[in-house]
């Protein structure tokens, strides 16, 4: 029963957890594209 | 008196100590050689994997025990120092990184999500394996095969299981060579001749600068969450910004040649060597060989239903057959896409598409590795 519960708990955390990550990895990459993009537009 | 030094040495012959298991494993290893040398199956591999199975399995042979003084055998070094030390996975992570351009992930950073997706199988393995009565570490060292990632499936086993290094090694690497029979009977299975077809708008250029930050920035918030993927992911960014800061070429071009071929070598050879008919020859590798299939096949079907979720949602659809490529194996996976794709329409161009989610897969593992570490250990 034991092995049971931290199953699931490894399974709840652990594929939720690499969505959570990878989500904010992909927030974090548009952010830091767009303030890129952004500050180096030519003069206008 | 003479015959008792000639009974005397013929015991220190392997000869003697001969049994039907050595033989069994000899073909096993020979048959890995046959498929590297002829189908060229993951040859950088599968050739040291071959060789250590069959030179371990040459009985009394002084390679992977200890010797009288206490001392580690040769094989026995390589495989303590380079994997129970966790040396090896994560020097091939900074070769890895130095061959890898995330360029099409940064372009399209939601293939992220696609990644993620595609550890499903690793999940649902997991679940599997305790079904067939493995412990929980066991279960997610098997489980994590379905990420098809050599280097982060040993790196796991070797922490949490390293009784089944052998089967999860050999089990992972065989599949990643079968990628282009496994996925695609699933990939055409679950989308229909329209869906793949659907052509994606070209990714937009990535400038220098997006490519320096990322692997900081990557680097910085996994390793903050998930501090256990530290190692691998470190090393892995590492090598990355080595290839991207333009500075530092010898380094980028050490760690993508000559380091990775070296630590291969040890890799190979001390995995194999893992393989001895005495340990090997149980039901539990045969299970994980199914399971690993299982894990692949889900995978697969994980990235692609995440696609085609997003084509509920999205204006511009996006063509689900990318979604398979979250399985780590970099770059075949992407191939896969591709040729799959094309099968469809000869005149629609994926790879670069699914390059993202492909190189998505190997961080998402990666991160699922950390993350039983964290919730296991």
């Amino acid at each position: 029963m034991h092995q049971w519960d931290l199953a699931f708990r490894v399974f709840v955390f652990g594929f939720f957890g690499v969505f959570i990550t990878l989500a904010l990895l992909m927030v974090s990459i548009f952010i830091t594209g767009a303030i890129i993009r952004k500050t180096t537009k030519p003069n206008q | 008196m003479e015959s008792s030094f000639l009974h005397t040495i013929v015991l220190k012959t392997g000869i003697v100590h001969l049994y039907w298991g050595h033989v069994v494993m000899w073909v096993i290893g020979l048959a890995f050689i046959y498929l590297a040398v002829k189908k060229e199956f993951e040859p950088l591999l599968l050739v040291p994997i071959g060789f250590g199975i069959f030179i371990v399995n040459l009985p009394i042979t002084p390679l992977m025990g200890m010797t009288e003084g206490g001392h580690r055998e040769l094989i026995n070094i390589f495989f303590h120092y380079g994997l129970e030390w966790e040396v090896i996975p994560p020097l091939i992570f900074l070769g890895i990184g130095a061959l890898t351009d995330f360029g099409p992930l940064i372009a399209n950073p939601m293939t992220l999500l696609l990644g993620a997706a595609a550890q499903f199988g690793v999940y649902v393995t997991f679940f599997g394996a305790l079904l067939l009565g493995f412990k929980v570490p066991e279960a997610a060292a098997i489980g994590i095969i379905g990420g098809a990632d050599g280097p982060t499936t040993i790196y796991l086993t070797a922490k949490l299981a390293p009784h089944l290094l052998g089967a999860t090694a050999i089990s992972a690497y065989s599949y990643m060579a079968m990628v282009p029979l496994i996925q695609p009977p699933i990939m055409r299975l679950l989308t229909s001749e329209k869906e793949r077809t659907i052509r994606m708008k070209q990714l937009r250029p990535v400038s220098k600068m997006e490519k320096i930050l990322f692997p900081l920035i990557g680097t910085g918030i996994i390793c903050l969450l998930v501090p256990d993927a530290a190692p691998l992911m470190a090393m892995l960014m590492l090598g990355n910004l080595f290839r991207e800061c333009g500075v530092v070429e010898r380094l980028s071009k050490t760690a993508q040649n000559e380091l990775l071929n070296i630590v291969t070598i040890f890799l190979g050879l001390s995995v194999g060597a893992t393989m001895r008919a005495e340990t090997f020859l149980s039901p539990k590798p045969v299970f994980i060989f199914v399971l690993g299939l299982v894990a692949f096949a889900f995978s697969t079907t994980g990235g692609l239903l995440l696609a085609k979720f997003f084509n509920l949602f999205l204006k511009e659809k996006i063509n689900p057959l990318i979604g398979s490529a979250g399985v780590s194996a970099v770059p075949m996976a992407a191939r896969v896409t591709q040729r799959v794709g094309q099968q469809a329409d000869p005149k629609n161009f994926l790879l670069m598409h699914a390059m993202g989610p492909n190189v998505a897969g190997v961080i998402g593992t990666a991160t699922a590795a950390g993350l039983f570490l964290t919730l296991i250990q």
